[in-house]
């Protein structure tokens, strides 16, 4: 017998349980559909290539639940209950679709249930409820009484009211089954074992009449169902809409979202960046609607962590809340078009300037955000439209001014390049192996010149044939580019672009991870396609091949290494196993930061912050410096001039940092070399 | 108001370099002088208390344009060039004259400089365009504050850091100094750029010929400084009782000589040393 088909008050159960289903459909359609027409007030969709790569990453993230797995850490379990929660709740879509929505709202539900299938079936909901119970019971302890600082700022009533729905589902579920056994109904009779958790409730039954049983059965099915309803109205209302947006917003992300930066089109655009909600993409919009606000990229924010005032969640959600906000008044117009006034500047009044540029482009909540998110391109959209506008940080501004008249940041005149470094210029017309790009703190830097110098000679030993650009290079764009000035960025890397075209060479040795990234990743978006490779790949290769040796094991460095991970090489181009196996060549022990690899914490040059002006809160530098005294080592080794610069300045700041050696993998190397 | 600021393109005496095989300079980058800068930079900010147009003019050849494109991307209003094949070698005295003629049909409440320019560094157009235009001027200009009525009250610059401040009055010509302000960046394509990309340099040609003043100085050649050698001493070398005397200079200096004897016969010794230096 299904409630279903019953009369209450003469009403028939069927036509109660259709209008409120459609009542509640309906709900969610019409905030689904103005959501989406809010979407679509976005720029179109941006580049959208190879989907069947697309799909299997979201059904990889989705269905296998990676978006939890890949965060997943010791420190932080939590994903483990999102993973029950979320298989629970696939689990539990098939069930309503199949036996509510089709078995008890068409009547047939002894059709659809009287099979082995629904037996089968049963028994996975027995398993995977108690399963969701738990993981939401742990939500709420987690949330409410441990309040973890991920979730800091954020523990409002919403998500209560979700994990409260989490926790009803399968509770409802449980008694509605347990009911059903204590009746006699299906599944009984259809295997030998009856699911156990259901028919264990079900003893709680026994002794009372079968009338009152039938009715705590119909109680708790239409309370079941009522949630049910009730959840997939909320989905539309609150961060629940992640379960629609988010696997759509997985499956709109670029392969790998760090590495480059979306072009701009000078020609098509004549205010470039994004000064209203209308002029970030679709998928930037749909990146908010996806936002779960589950706070990993605030936690993993180094900006965040050293008291600044950027947090990447709220952002994100700072942009999804302006955009409910002028939504309206935007449809009401002509989307796109320039009537569309949205009123309040999304770059310096939604987002304040000091947010955006405390980013030093790190991309640790790219890296970490499990719905695929990409905040540095929605933060660099901002920081674009602030310099059409011509606003900047005076620290960032003057960097920009020397980029554009001497080609490096530092003020020094351009004729200066590369002085004194003593490698030899690359001459036209000779074929060279590599063409050493020194980037501008070798270039400039005395300190960091040895490190260049170091490699040089290891190049020498090896036999390469190599030669630097001398004053022909100029700076590569790195920060110009992630600090918004897209024209600046475009002007150099077409100079050098053209420059390098010029010379004969296999392939590009760049000294500093941002060169190599810029190189490798960007400038083929302008016709530059080279080979490019980072110092410690080629020292690792060359040692590998016999191309150089070290000195006899026995005398291995007793001295205790630990390696910083530059955001540049580790997170943008998942080069972390090479230094450690130069170090693990030379050192007795080489220990690890707490946070290393892609979760490695910024040193605080990234992005143009190095020549940022003073800005609240502590360095990020000596965080991090602190974070390796901590691990007493006498070494502190890096591969990347702007860590090398700030850790320089840590160490300062710290008094001598407890004794530590601050090196470059590269003068390591070249002072064990055979 | 009406400000006109001067500009001049020089060769970037950072870069140049003196060739001692040709005898000729070599590493020639034709770019803006680097104090004007400053004064373009000034003029830009008058203009936005004050409301009115800034007029970039550069009495200089072809390559003159690329400089006074850049001010109408940095902001200004308009870019005259005035130039004429004779003005090759034309001193400050005639180049006074070709702006004061271009400007003629244009008229100003302001005229910016930079108090000297970073190649021939005479520190002379302001008062010879002062002159030309019978107005007042003041060079070296540290600071400026804007006074009611067309009044200004300028600070200037002196040696050793001290400070002299003006009052004038508007028709005026300054020499702008370096540090005055921070000049602006504007970035590639943003809203400043795009609008100065609308402008067109205007090219007036005056033929020094039908002009009232001459040249009054020819410029004959140029010279590398003389390599200097090096006096200095390592200091490092040197004992505690030494760097004592050097503090006290009496370091490095050479031997000092008493002439003794009558007033005739002392000054006939010192005439004696000197004739025998002088061989």
């Amino acid at each position: 017998m299904s409630p279903v088909s019953l009369t209450y008050w003469g009403i028939p159960g069927y036509a109660i349980f259709w209008v409120l289903s459609l009542i509640a459909l309906v709900l969610f359609l019409l905030r689904a559909y103005r959501l989406w027409r809010y979407l679509r007030l976005g720029s179109g969709w941006g580049i959208f290539t190879s989907l069947p790569g697309r799909l299997l990453t979201a059904l990889f993230h989705v269905v296998a639940q990676w978006c939890q797995f890949k965060t997943l850490s010791r420190r932080d379990l939590s994903g483990l209950g999102h993973v029950l929660m979320a298989w629970g709740f696939f689990i539990f879509a098939v069930y309503y679709l199949l036996f509510i929505i089709i078995g008890a709202g068409f009547g047939i539900p002894e059709t659809i249930k009287n099979n082995s299938f629904f037996f089968y079936y049963s028994w996975v909901m027995d398993i995977a409820a108690p399963l969701v119970i738990l993981a939401a019971l742990w939500g709420i302890i987690r949330r409410y009484i441990i309040r973890p600082p991920r979730l800091r700022g954020e523990l409002n009533i919403e998500a209560l009211v979700i994990l409260i729905t989490v926790l009803i589902h399968p509770v409802t579920h449980l008694f509605k089954e347990a009911t059903s056994i204590a009746l006699g109904e299906l599944p009984v009779g259809l295997g030998s074992s009856l699911p156990v958790v259901s028919s264990a409730l079900s003893n709680l039954f026994t002794g009372n009449t079968l009338s009152s049983i039938q009715n705590a059965g119909i109680g708790f099915f239409w309370a079941h169902w009522g949630v049910v309803l009730f959840v997939l109205v909320y989905i539309a209302y609150s961060r629940y809409l992640h379960i629609v947006a988010a696997p759509f917003n997985i499956l709109l992300s670029p392969p790998h979202p760090l590495g480059a930066l979306k072009p701009v089109d000078f020609e098509a655009t004549e205010a470039f960046g994004a000064g209203s909600v209308t002029e970030l993409t679709r998928k930037q919009l749909l990146e908010c609607y996806s936002c779960v606000i589950c706070g990993r990229c605030q936690d993993a924010c180094p900006a965040y962590a050293t008291g600044k005032t950027l947090n990447p969640r709220k952002v994100v959600q700072d942009i999804k809340g302006h955009l409910l906000q002028v939504g309206p008044g935007l449809l009401g117009k002509k989307p796109g078009g320039p009537a569309s006034n949205p009123g309040t500047a999304l770059a310096g009044e939604v987002i304040a300037n000091d947010e955006m540029w405390a980013c030093t482009t790190c991309g640790a909540c790219v890296d970490i955000c499990p719905v695929c998110n990409d905040q540095i391109g929605m933060i660099t959209e901002l920081k674009r439209r602030l310099v059409y506008e011509g606003i900047y940080d005076n620290g960032h501004k003057r960097a920009l001014q020397r980029v554009a008249q001497d080609f490096n940041p530092w003020g020094i005149r351009w004729n200066n390049r590369a002085k004194n470094v003593g490698i030899d210029e690359a001459i036209e017309g000779e074929e060279y192996d590599c063409i050493y790009w020194l980037g501008c703190v070798a270039a400039f830097d005395e300190r960091v010149r040895e490190a260049a110098q170091a490699t040089a000679k290891i190049l020498k030993a090896a036999g390469l044939k190599f030669a630097m650009l001398g004053t022909r290079e100029k700076c590569c764009g790195d920060f110009v580019r992630r600090l918004g000035d897209e024209g600046l960025f475009q002007g150099l890397a077409i100079d050098n672009i053209k420059m390098l075209h010029n010379y004969n060479f296999d392939f590009i040795l760049t000294h500093c991870p941002h060169c190599f990234n810029t190189i490798k990743n960007e400038y083929p978006q302008f016709g530059g396609d080279f080979k490019v490779v980072h110092h410690t790949q080629l020292i690792i290769d060359l040692l590998n091949k016999g191309k150089i040796r070290l000195q006899e094991s026995s005398q291995k460095s007793y001295e205790k290494v630990i390696y910083h991970d530059p955001c540049y090489l580790a997170r943008y181009n998942n080069i972390h196993k090479e230094p450690r196996q130069v170090l693990g060549k030379i050192f007795d022990e080489v220990v690890e930061f707490p946070r290393n690899r892609n979760n490695s914490f910024c040193c605080g040059g990234g992005g143009g912050n190095a020549w940022k002006e003073q800005e609240a809160g502590d360095k990020m530098s000596v965080a991090r410096l602190e974070e390796a005294m901590r691990a007493s080592p006498q070494v502190l080794a890096t591969a990347c001039p702007f860590c090398f610069l700030m850790f320089q300045e840590a160490i300062q700041i710290k008094g001598n940092g407890d004794g530590i050696n601050l090196r470059d993998i590269a003068e390591i190397v070249e002072r064990y070399l055979y | 108001m009406r400000i006109v600021v001067c500009l001049k393109l020089i060769a970037d005496p950072d870069i140049i370099e003196f060739n001692i095989n040709t005898e000729e300079l070599d590493n020639i980058h034709l770019v803006l002088d680097p104090i004007d800068r400053y004064a373009l930079e000034e003029g830009l900010a008058l203009r936005e208390k004050w409301s009115g147009e800034v007029i970039a003019v550069s009495v200089a050849p072809g390559a003159g344009d690329d400089i006074l494109r850049n001010a109408l991307l940095y902001g200004a209003d308009r870019a005259i060039r005035l130039w004429h094949n004779d003005l090759q070698d034309a001193d400050t005295w005639l180049v006074s004259q070709v702006i004061r003629k271009g400007l003629d049909n244009i008229g100003f409440d302001l005229i910016l400089c930079g108090t000297r320019s970073g190649d021939s560094s005479s520190g002379l157009m302001v008062s010879a365009l002062a002159h030309r235009l019978n107005i007042a001027s003041v060079t070296g200009i540290i600071d400026l504050e804007v006074g009611s009525d067309r009044k200004l009250i300028v600070h200037k610059k002196l040696p050793k850091g001290e400070r002299e401040t003006y009052s004038l009055e508007l028709p005026a010509v300054l020499g702008i100094e370096e540090g005055i302000n921070e000049p602006r960046y504007v970035a590639p394509f943003s809203k400043t750029f795009r609008e100065g990309m609308k402008r067109e340099v205007e090219f007036r040609a005056v033929i020094p010929g039908g002009l009232k003043g001459k040249q009054l100085t020819t410029n004959l050649r140029f010279t590398q400084s003389r390599p200097r050698v090096k006096t200095g001493i390592d200091i490092s070398a040197l004992s505690m009782q030494e760097r004592l005397k050097m503090m006290r200079g009496e370091l490095g200096r050479e031997k000092e000589e008493l002439f003794e004897g009558p007033p005739e016969e002392a000054a006939s010794k010192i005439l004696a040393v000197l004739r025998e230096a002088l061989k």
